[in-house]
């Protein structure tokens, strides 16, 4: 099995009868490995996932999958039957076991042959710690135990280009790192696209980011890169010494002995005793998302990162 | 990076479309099933009809078909309202529980899903009638012998059972586009128009012709049941009549179940 070449190109979808752009003529080709989508809430990362798995259909553009466009239902299909879909609203049936429920996934994508499909549901559910409590009703699970089940589904066909949707919402923070820790095992020789909305997330885990706002690509690179954009224009701000002048980027606030730090984003110093500090990916993000940093990139499918 | 998982054959699309539908069939059963609504509504309205079957006497009668048949006319008048009613909500449930998506992304279509549903939540919701059937025969057996027992099948599968698939196939379906609630109503007045108001009310209605889903054209051909609604419009059905009643309600159910499915993926064409 080798990782799948996706083409998204010019990719536009539209609600309330073209109202709403969601997505505005996004062009990309994801890379192999751990691929972040990140953008803020309504950036129109759902939707370009719900397009990418075959759920929704693009008013227009395409998205490519070994060089075949999903142009036809067969088509969409087959490539759904290697592909693996973690929404960010992830329903499952209550009244069903986790070794049920994945049963009964495993037969709707396709794994039809009984031993097969009981031998590969053990296997997710020990993946993903499960194991012990599997013969539960679903409806007795927590929250990251219900998200655990949602990756066992999502890994059951044992996917070449898996999707994931904000996975560790809601988790506390020991589940969100077992969560990261296991869609990093999982990267390997597959495509993992995981969209979240914290940025800290895509750092640990992924070496390829794309950043959506307003349904357009607002960069796409090597994560690295994403921190390079706010290099010279972080800086740190003491209160009571100087208050940091309102409307400026602030990526946080940390109370201290002297006083409050701001560390703020300006193209030029905001004040006379402003530090200059080193930028990180989040400050990379925030830069970007408030128009600060130096350009906007919209590369065209044949930039390939990674 | 090593990878986690043992690679398996790659499952395809187009593999087993009888085999998902039967997956979700034994799913929808399993759920439905298990549910209390299902076993109290249905048995609840089978018990409130045979607490004092109809026609009276007939219960001591030893024309074994006749009395089979009329008790598997009290046992159709009214569960099939507690059948609808207790199906309706299977229709939107993935919507509701927020399952959507993730099925739609799997590469099994609506059709199979569908079927599924209405193949197994139907099977489940006609389990307790089934059961409670079993229970009578075994009643009647003990009483009257074991000749009870094929006749006793034969008339649960012309009598009751067409009305019970042709309901559970509009119960699983209707609510798609009216919703749970407006359905059950709309169930429940179907049901007392459409099979128990007779000519006599003088409004227009299927009971008493071959159109009507309680049974009685089965009954009355195949086992001299009683009649009631086809005795008003003269009628003493023939077998050819009952056949025509049968097929009309397994037609009617497979229409439905087959301009849902093509309903359904016009207006999803992922």
């Amino acid at each position: 099995m080798t990782a799948p070449d996706v083409t998204i190109t010019d990719l536009t979808v539209t609600f309330r009868r073209g109202e709403v752009r969601a997505l505005d003529g996004i062009s990309l080709r994801l890379p192999v490995g751990m691929v972040g989508l990140l953008g803020p809430n309504g950036a129109g990362k759902t939707t370009f996932m719900r397009v990418l798995t075959g759920v929704l259909l693009p008013n227009s553009g395409s998205v490519a999958v070994d060089g075949t466009e999903l142009t036809s239902r067969g088509r969409r299909q087959e490539v759904r039957a290697t592909t693996g879909y973690l929404p960010q609203e992830l329903g499952l049936y209550p009244d069903l076991t986790a070794r049920q429920f994945l049963d009964y996934m495993a037969l709707l994508k396709g794994i039809t042959d009984r031993r097969a499909r009981r031998a590969r549901v053990e296997e997710v559910l020990e993946l993903v710690s499960l194991g012990d409590v599997a013969h539960r009703k679903v409806k007795g699970y927590s929250g990251g135990m219900k998200r655990r089940v949602g990756i066992a589904q999502a890994i059951l066909n044992d996917p070449r280009l898996l999707i994931v949707d904000e996975p560790t919402v809601g988790l506390d923070p020991e589940e969100r790192l077992r969560f990261r820790a296991l869609l990093a095992r999982l990267a390997g020789d597959r495509t993992v696209l995981l969209s979240t909305h914290i940025v800290d997330d895509v750092v640990q885990t992924c070496p390829n980011v794309v950043v959506i706002e307003r349904g357009q690509v607002a960069f796409q690179g090597a994560i690295g890169d994403l921190a390079t954009r706010a290099e010279g224009m972080v800086w740190h701000l003491t209160q009571p010494a100087t208050a940091p002048p309102p409307g400026l980027p602030t990526v946080n606030v940390t109370p201290g002995s002297t006083g409050t730090t701001y560390r703020v984003i300006s193209p030029t110093s905001p004040a006379p005793d402003a530090e200059r500090v080193s930028a990180t990916v989040e400050d990379g993000y925030i830069a970007l998302m408030h128009g600060t940093a130096p350009e906007r990139t919209q590369p065209g499918p044949d930039l390939r990162v990674g | 990076m090593t990878t986690v998982l043992q690679r398996t054959t790659p499952p395809t699309a187009a593999r087993g479309w009888w085999a998902k539908t039967v997956a979700a069939a034994r799913y929808e059963y399993l759920m439905q099933v298990r549910r209390p609504a299902v076993w109290v509504v249905v048995l609840g309205l089978i018990a409130l009809r045979c607490a004092s079957p109809f026609p009276p006497g007939f219960t001591s009668s030893t024309d074994l078909p006749f009395l089979v048949a009329d008790w598997a006319g009290n046992f159709v008048m009214l569960c099939p309202i507690g059948v609808g009613a207790v199906l309706a909500d299977r229709a939107r449930r993935e919507s509701r529980l927020e399952l959507n998506d993730l099925l739609a992304s799997t590469p099994t279509g609506i059709g199979p899903r569908l079927w599924g549903k209405a193949i197994g939540a139907g099977a489940a919701t006609i389990t307790p009638v089934a059961v409670a059937w079993v229970g009578l025969l075994g009643y009647l057996t003990a009483r009257h012998g074991a000749g009870v027992i094929p006749v006793g099948l034969a008339a649960f599968a012309a009598i009751v059972l067409p009305g019970l698939v042709f309901i559970s196939a509009c119960s699983v379906t209707v609510p798609y586009l009216t919703g749970p609630v407006l359905y059950r109503i709309g169930v429940f007045g179907y049901w007392i128009w459409g099979n128990m108001v007779g000519p006599r009310f003088g409004i227009p209605t299927p009971a008493g012709t071959p159109f009507e889903a309680i049974g009685e054209y089965p009954a009355g051909a195949w086992f001299h049941g009683t009649l009631f609604d086809a005795r008003q419009r003269g009628i003493t059905p023939t077998g050819g009549e009952a056949v025509l009643s049968i097929a009309f309600l397994l037609l009617m159910a497979l229409a439905t179940l087959m301009i849902t499915q093509l309903v359904l993926t016009r207006r999803n064409p992922s």
